[in-house]
Protein backbone atom coordinates (compact mmCIF):
# COMPACT_ATOMS: atom_id res chain seq x y z
CA UNK A 1 0.00 0.00 0.00
CA UNK A 2 1.64 2.85 -1.04
CA UNK A 3 2.75 6.11 1.54
CA UNK A 4 0.09 8.61 2.14
CA UNK A 5 1.88 11.78 0.45
CA UNK A 6 3.72 14.18 2.96
CA UNK A 7 1.29 17.35 3.57
CA UNK A 8 4.43 20.04 2.01
CA UNK A 9 4.68 22.74 4.59
CA UNK A 10 3.25 25.97 3.33
CA UNK A 11 5.89 28.42 1.81
CA UNK A 12 7.33 31.39 3.23
CA UNK A 13 5.26 33.27 0.78
CA UNK A 14 2.04 31.73 1.75
CA UNK A 15 2.76 32.18 5.49
CA UNK A 16 3.10 35.98 4.75
CA UNK A 17 -0.29 35.64 2.93
CA UNK A 18 -2.14 33.96 5.93
CA UNK A 19 -0.23 36.68 7.91
CA UNK A 20 -1.34 39.40 5.81
CA UNK A 21 -5.01 38.08 6.49
CA UNK A 22 -4.82 38.01 9.84
CA UNK A 23 -4.05 34.51 10.72
CA UNK A 24 -1.94 35.06 13.79
CA UNK A 25 -0.32 31.08 14.02
CA UNK A 26 1.39 32.22 10.28
CA UNK A 27 3.43 34.94 12.54
CA UNK A 28 4.55 31.61 14.76
CA UNK A 29 5.07 29.28 11.85
CA UNK A 30 7.78 32.15 10.26
CA UNK A 31 9.55 32.29 14.20
CA UNK A 32 9.56 28.87 14.21
CA UNK A 33 11.34 28.28 10.56
CA UNK A 34 13.35 31.46 10.92
CA UNK A 35 14.72 32.53 14.44
CA UNK A 36 17.33 29.69 15.19
CA UNK A 37 18.83 30.89 11.43
CA UNK A 38 18.62 34.48 12.94
CA UNK A 39 20.12 34.03 15.88
CA UNK A 40 23.28 31.96 14.59
CA UNK A 41 23.93 34.92 12.13
CA UNK A 42 23.58 37.50 14.70
CA UNK A 43 25.74 35.47 16.94
CA UNK A 44 27.94 34.78 14.03
CA UNK A 45 28.04 38.62 13.45
CA UNK A 46 29.51 39.72 17.06
CA UNK A 47 26.17 39.83 19.40
CA UNK A 48 26.73 38.77 22.93
CA UNK A 49 24.80 35.09 23.49
CA UNK A 50 23.51 37.21 26.10
CA UNK A 51 21.09 39.03 24.02
CA UNK A 52 20.32 36.58 21.27
CA UNK A 53 16.73 36.25 22.36
CA UNK A 54 16.12 39.83 22.45
CA UNK A 55 17.92 40.67 19.42
CA UNK A 56 15.63 38.18 17.32
CA UNK A 57 12.31 38.70 18.67
CA UNK A 58 13.17 42.88 17.81
CA UNK A 59 14.50 41.45 14.62
CA UNK A 60 10.77 39.12 13.98
CA UNK A 61 9.32 42.34 15.57
CA UNK A 62 9.91 44.60 12.94
CA UNK A 63 9.75 42.14 10.14
CA UNK A 64 5.91 41.52 10.87
CA UNK A 65 5.73 45.56 11.41
CA UNK A 66 6.91 45.63 7.74
CA UNK A 67 6.06 43.24 6.05
CA UNK A 68 4.19 44.77 3.86
CA UNK A 69 7.33 46.28 2.03
CA UNK A 70 8.69 42.86 1.44
CA UNK A 71 8.39 42.49 -2.40
CA UNK A 72 8.61 39.05 -2.24
CA UNK A 73 11.82 38.90 -5.14
CA UNK A 74 14.58 38.09 -1.89
CA UNK A 75 14.29 35.17 0.14
CA UNK A 76 12.14 36.06 2.99
CA UNK A 77 15.04 34.63 5.66
CA UNK A 78 17.49 37.03 3.63
CA UNK A 79 15.40 39.97 4.07
CA UNK A 80 14.77 39.13 7.57
CA UNK A 81 19.29 38.97 7.74
CA UNK A 82 18.85 42.24 6.99
CA UNK A 83 16.17 43.56 9.12
CA UNK A 84 18.80 41.81 11.90
CA UNK A 85 22.43 43.21 10.46
CA UNK A 86 20.73 46.42 10.57
CA UNK A 87 19.46 45.98 14.57
CA UNK A 88 23.02 44.89 15.10
CA UNK A 89 24.26 48.06 13.71
CA UNK A 90 21.64 49.99 15.35
CA UNK A 91 23.04 48.52 18.75
CA UNK A 92 26.25 48.69 18.50
CA UNK A 93 25.90 52.90 17.64
CA UNK A 94 24.04 52.91 21.22
CA UNK A 95 27.25 50.97 22.54
CA UNK A 96 29.56 53.37 21.29
CA UNK A 97 33.09 52.33 22.99
CA UNK A 98 31.63 49.55 24.56
CA UNK A 99 32.88 46.09 23.74
CA UNK A 100 29.99 43.34 21.75
CA UNK A 101 31.97 40.56 22.13
CA UNK A 102 32.76 38.91 25.68
CA UNK A 103 35.96 36.95 26.03
CA UNK A 104 34.10 34.74 27.87
CA UNK A 105 31.25 34.40 25.42
CA UNK A 106 31.51 31.44 23.09
CA UNK A 107 29.55 28.81 21.32
CA UNK A 108 31.50 25.51 22.12
CA UNK A 109 29.97 24.07 25.31
CA UNK A 110 32.77 23.05 27.96
CA UNK A 111 33.65 19.33 27.45
CA UNK A 112 35.99 16.35 27.14
CA UNK A 113 35.47 15.34 23.92
CA UNK A 114 38.18 13.87 21.21
CA UNK A 115 40.94 16.37 20.24
CA UNK A 116 39.95 16.55 16.94
CA UNK A 117 36.52 17.84 18.12
CA UNK A 118 38.04 20.40 20.27
CA UNK A 119 41.02 21.84 17.41
CA UNK A 120 37.53 21.98 15.40
CA UNK A 121 35.42 24.45 18.21
CA UNK A 122 38.91 26.58 18.61
CA UNK A 123 38.93 26.91 14.62
CA UNK A 124 35.46 27.86 14.99
CA UNK A 125 36.08 30.71 17.57
CA UNK A 126 38.77 32.01 16.25
CA UNK A 127 37.09 32.30 12.94
CA UNK A 128 34.42 34.40 14.55
CA UNK A 129 36.54 36.66 16.54
CA UNK A 130 38.32 37.24 12.93
CA UNK A 131 34.86 37.82 11.58
CA UNK A 132 34.42 41.27 13.90
CA UNK A 133 37.36 42.11 12.83
CA UNK A 134 36.11 42.76 9.27
CA UNK A 135 34.33 46.07 7.68
CA UNK A 136 30.36 45.53 8.34
CA UNK A 137 29.87 44.37 4.48
CA UNK A 138 32.59 42.03 4.10
CA UNK A 139 31.60 39.99 6.83
CA UNK A 140 27.74 40.04 5.65
CA UNK A 141 28.90 38.89 2.52
CA UNK A 142 30.74 36.02 3.54
CA UNK A 143 28.21 34.63 6.26
CA UNK A 144 25.62 35.19 3.60
CA UNK A 145 27.70 32.74 1.62
CA UNK A 146 28.64 30.23 3.48
CA UNK A 147 25.59 30.44 6.44
CA UNK A 148 22.51 31.11 3.94
CA UNK A 149 24.45 29.73 0.67
CA UNK A 150 23.18 33.09 -0.92
CA UNK A 151 24.51 33.44 -4.37
CA UNK A 152 26.49 36.53 -5.39
CA UNK A 153 23.33 38.22 -7.00
CA UNK A 154 21.31 37.85 -4.63
CA UNK A 155 23.61 38.96 -1.90
CA UNK A 156 23.87 42.23 -3.67
CA UNK A 157 20.44 43.32 -3.94
CA UNK A 158 20.30 42.47 -0.54
CA UNK A 159 23.09 44.74 0.44
CA UNK A 160 23.24 47.00 -2.31
CA UNK A 161 25.91 46.71 -3.79
CA UNK A 162 26.88 44.53 -7.35
CA UNK A 163 27.02 41.16 -7.96
CA UNK A 164 30.72 41.41 -8.93
CA UNK A 165 31.35 43.96 -5.77
CA UNK A 166 29.90 41.28 -3.77
CA UNK A 167 32.32 38.42 -5.12
CA UNK A 168 35.40 40.83 -4.38
CA UNK A 169 34.12 41.33 -1.00
CA UNK A 170 33.95 37.63 -0.25
CA UNK A 171 37.25 36.78 -1.43
CA UNK A 172 38.68 39.95 0.50
CA UNK A 173 36.70 38.45 3.57
CA UNK A 174 38.29 34.70 2.75
CA UNK A 175 41.75 36.12 2.38
CA UNK A 176 41.71 38.45 5.49
CA UNK A 177 40.27 35.16 7.73
CA UNK A 178 43.43 32.63 6.18
CA UNK A 179 45.51 35.51 7.59
CA UNK A 180 44.20 35.36 10.73
CA UNK A 181 43.56 31.80 11.85
CA UNK A 182 46.79 30.57 10.09
CA UNK B 1 47.78 25.64 -11.30
CA UNK B 2 44.36 25.96 -13.49
CA UNK B 3 42.95 29.49 -13.08
CA UNK B 4 39.38 28.42 -13.79
CA UNK B 5 39.07 24.88 -11.65
CA UNK B 6 40.89 27.19 -8.63
CA UNK B 7 37.94 29.78 -9.28
CA UNK B 8 35.69 27.48 -9.63
CA UNK B 9 36.68 25.70 -6.60
CA UNK B 10 36.47 28.94 -4.23
CA UNK B 11 33.13 29.71 -5.49
CA UNK B 12 31.33 26.27 -4.79
CA UNK B 13 33.38 25.69 -1.09
CA UNK B 14 30.32 27.27 0.46
CA UNK B 15 27.71 24.74 -1.03
CA UNK B 16 30.16 21.24 -0.66
CA UNK B 17 30.60 22.92 2.96
CA UNK B 18 27.09 23.08 3.45
CA UNK B 19 26.39 19.55 2.39
CA UNK B 20 24.49 21.05 -0.57
CA UNK B 21 26.93 19.59 -3.19
CA UNK B 22 29.56 17.45 -3.70
CA UNK B 23 33.52 17.59 -5.48
CA UNK B 24 33.50 15.97 -8.50
CA UNK B 25 36.84 13.78 -9.73
CA UNK B 26 38.32 16.63 -11.03
CA UNK B 27 38.22 19.48 -8.19
CA UNK B 28 38.75 16.32 -5.29
CA UNK B 29 42.03 15.42 -7.35
CA UNK B 30 42.89 19.39 -7.36
CA UNK B 31 42.68 19.78 -3.72
CA UNK B 32 45.20 17.47 -3.18
CA UNK B 33 47.65 19.12 -4.82
CA UNK B 34 46.88 22.70 -3.96
CA UNK B 35 48.03 23.97 -0.79
CA UNK B 36 46.05 27.23 -0.99
CA UNK B 37 42.23 25.61 -2.07
CA UNK B 38 43.11 23.01 0.88
CA UNK B 39 43.81 26.00 3.60
CA UNK B 40 40.68 28.15 1.94
CA UNK B 41 38.40 24.71 2.30
CA UNK B 42 39.43 24.15 5.91
CA UNK B 43 38.25 27.84 6.74
CA UNK B 44 35.14 27.36 4.96
CA UNK B 45 34.27 23.87 6.30
CA UNK B 46 35.19 25.33 10.08
CA UNK B 47 33.34 28.91 9.28
CA UNK B 48 30.10 26.75 8.47
CA UNK B 49 30.12 25.59 11.57
CA UNK B 50 30.51 28.95 13.37
CA UNK B 51 27.22 29.57 15.64
CA UNK B 52 25.71 25.98 14.79
CA UNK B 53 25.13 25.26 18.62
CA UNK B 54 23.19 28.39 19.17
CA UNK B 55 21.22 27.62 16.22
CA UNK B 56 21.00 24.21 17.53
CA UNK B 57 20.00 24.99 21.01
CA UNK B 58 17.78 28.58 20.65
CA UNK B 59 14.46 28.51 22.82
CA UNK B 60 12.45 28.43 19.77
CA UNK B 61 8.82 28.27 21.71
CA UNK B 62 9.82 31.31 24.42
CA UNK B 63 10.69 33.11 20.85
CA UNK B 64 7.30 32.25 19.05
CA UNK B 65 5.53 33.25 22.41
CA UNK B 66 7.33 36.61 23.03
CA UNK B 67 6.77 37.70 19.30
CA UNK B 68 3.32 36.45 19.27
CA UNK B 69 2.25 38.63 22.76
CA UNK B 70 4.02 41.54 20.95
CA UNK B 71 2.26 41.31 17.82
CA UNK B 72 -0.90 41.23 19.60
CA UNK B 73 -0.80 43.73 21.34
CA UNK B 74 0.66 45.94 18.62
CA UNK B 75 -1.53 44.92 15.69
CA UNK B 76 -2.94 48.12 14.41
CA UNK B 77 -6.43 48.07 14.36
CA UNK B 78 -7.35 48.50 10.64
CA UNK B 79 -6.03 44.48 10.50
CA UNK B 80 -8.33 43.45 12.76
CA UNK B 81 -10.74 40.69 10.29
CA UNK B 82 -13.73 42.30 12.55
CA UNK B 83 -12.85 45.83 12.14
CA UNK B 84 -12.40 45.93 8.31
CA UNK B 85 -15.34 44.07 7.73
CA UNK B 86 -17.37 47.03 9.80
CA UNK B 87 -15.51 49.34 8.58
CA UNK B 88 -16.65 47.99 4.70
CA UNK B 89 -20.29 48.06 6.32
CA UNK B 90 -19.98 51.46 7.21
CA UNK B 91 -18.50 52.72 4.02
CA UNK B 92 -21.51 50.40 2.31
CA UNK B 93 -24.14 52.24 4.66
CA UNK B 94 -22.76 56.27 4.73
CA UNK B 95 -22.97 55.46 0.17
CA UNK B 96 -26.55 54.26 0.11
CA UNK B 97 -27.25 56.99 2.90
CA UNK B 98 -26.12 59.88 0.99
CA UNK B 99 -27.01 59.15 -2.39
CA UNK B 100 -30.33 56.93 -1.64
CA UNK B 101 -32.36 58.31 0.83
CA UNK B 102 -35.43 60.41 -0.71
CA UNK B 103 -35.22 64.50 -1.24
CA UNK B 104 -37.89 64.74 1.15
CA UNK B 105 -36.93 64.43 4.58
CA UNK B 106 -37.74 61.60 6.65
CA UNK B 107 -37.97 61.47 10.33
CA UNK B 108 -35.41 58.46 10.59
CA UNK B 109 -31.73 60.20 12.27
CA UNK B 110 -28.63 59.33 9.74
CA UNK B 111 -27.21 57.34 12.92
CA UNK B 112 -30.21 55.72 13.82
CA UNK B 113 -30.15 54.94 10.01
CA UNK B 114 -26.90 53.72 9.92
CA UNK B 115 -27.39 51.74 12.91
CA UNK B 116 -29.71 49.43 11.28
CA UNK B 117 -26.70 48.76 9.05
CA UNK B 118 -24.66 48.17 11.53
CA UNK B 119 -26.06 45.98 14.75
CA UNK B 120 -22.59 45.04 16.07
CA UNK B 121 -21.51 48.93 17.36
CA UNK B 122 -22.69 47.66 20.47
CA UNK B 123 -19.86 45.03 20.56
CA UNK B 124 -16.84 47.51 19.25
CA UNK B 125 -14.73 49.33 22.37
CA UNK B 126 -14.02 53.42 22.25
CA UNK B 127 -10.59 52.97 20.28
CA UNK B 128 -12.69 50.59 17.20
CA UNK B 129 -15.77 53.27 17.41
CA UNK B 130 -13.35 56.31 16.35
CA UNK B 131 -11.90 54.08 13.84
CA UNK B 132 -15.52 53.55 12.59
CA UNK B 133 -16.37 57.06 12.68
CA UNK B 134 -13.60 58.15 10.63
CA UNK B 135 -14.24 55.96 8.06
CA UNK B 136 -17.72 57.73 7.43
CA UNK B 137 -18.27 59.58 4.45
CA UNK B 138 -18.65 63.65 6.41
CA UNK B 139 -22.08 63.88 5.20
CA UNK B 140 -23.52 61.44 7.80
CA UNK B 141 -20.85 62.63 10.18
CA UNK B 142 -21.81 65.96 10.35
CA UNK B 143 -24.98 66.35 8.66
CA UNK B 144 -27.70 67.94 11.38
CA UNK B 145 -30.69 66.08 11.99
CA UNK B 146 -33.29 67.66 9.36
CA UNK B 147 -30.83 69.29 7.08
CA UNK B 148 -31.55 68.78 3.47
CA UNK B 149 -29.11 69.79 0.93
CA UNK B 150 -30.73 71.99 -1.57
CA UNK B 151 -31.08 70.73 -5.40
CA UNK B 152 -28.87 73.16 -6.39
CA UNK B 153 -26.08 71.61 -4.11
CA UNK B 154 -26.10 67.80 -5.76
CA UNK B 155 -23.75 66.90 -8.52
CA UNK B 156 -24.71 65.75 -11.63
CA UNK B 157 -25.02 61.93 -9.94
CA UNK B 158 -27.45 62.60 -7.65
CA UNK B 159 -29.26 64.18 -9.67
CA UNK B 160 -29.92 61.18 -11.60
CA UNK B 161 -30.49 58.76 -8.58
CA UNK B 162 -32.76 61.34 -6.66
CA UNK B 163 -35.05 61.49 -10.47
CA UNK B 164 -34.81 57.66 -10.46
CA UNK B 165 -36.01 57.34 -6.66
CA UNK B 166 -38.98 59.97 -7.93
CA UNK B 167 -39.98 58.20 -10.90
CA UNK B 168 -39.43 54.72 -10.11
Amino acid sequence: MPLPAEPTSPSDHDLVAAWRSGDERAAARLVERHAPAIARFLYSSGAVRDELDDLVQETMFRAFRRLDSWRGDAGLRSWLFSIAGNLLKDEARKRKGRTVLSLADHDAPSHTGPDHELEADEARERIRAGLLTLPRLQREVFLRRVQLGEAYDAIAVALGTTPGAARVHYHQAVKRLKELVR
Amino acid sequence: MSGTIHEMLQDRMPEVARGSADWDPSETAHLAGCAECRAEWDLIRAAVGVGEGVEREFDVPASVRAVSERLRRHRPLHRRPAVRTLVGLAAAAAIAIVFLRPVVPTPTAPAATAARFLPELDSLNVEELTLLAEAIEPPLAETPLGDDPALTDLDSTQLTRVLRSLEG
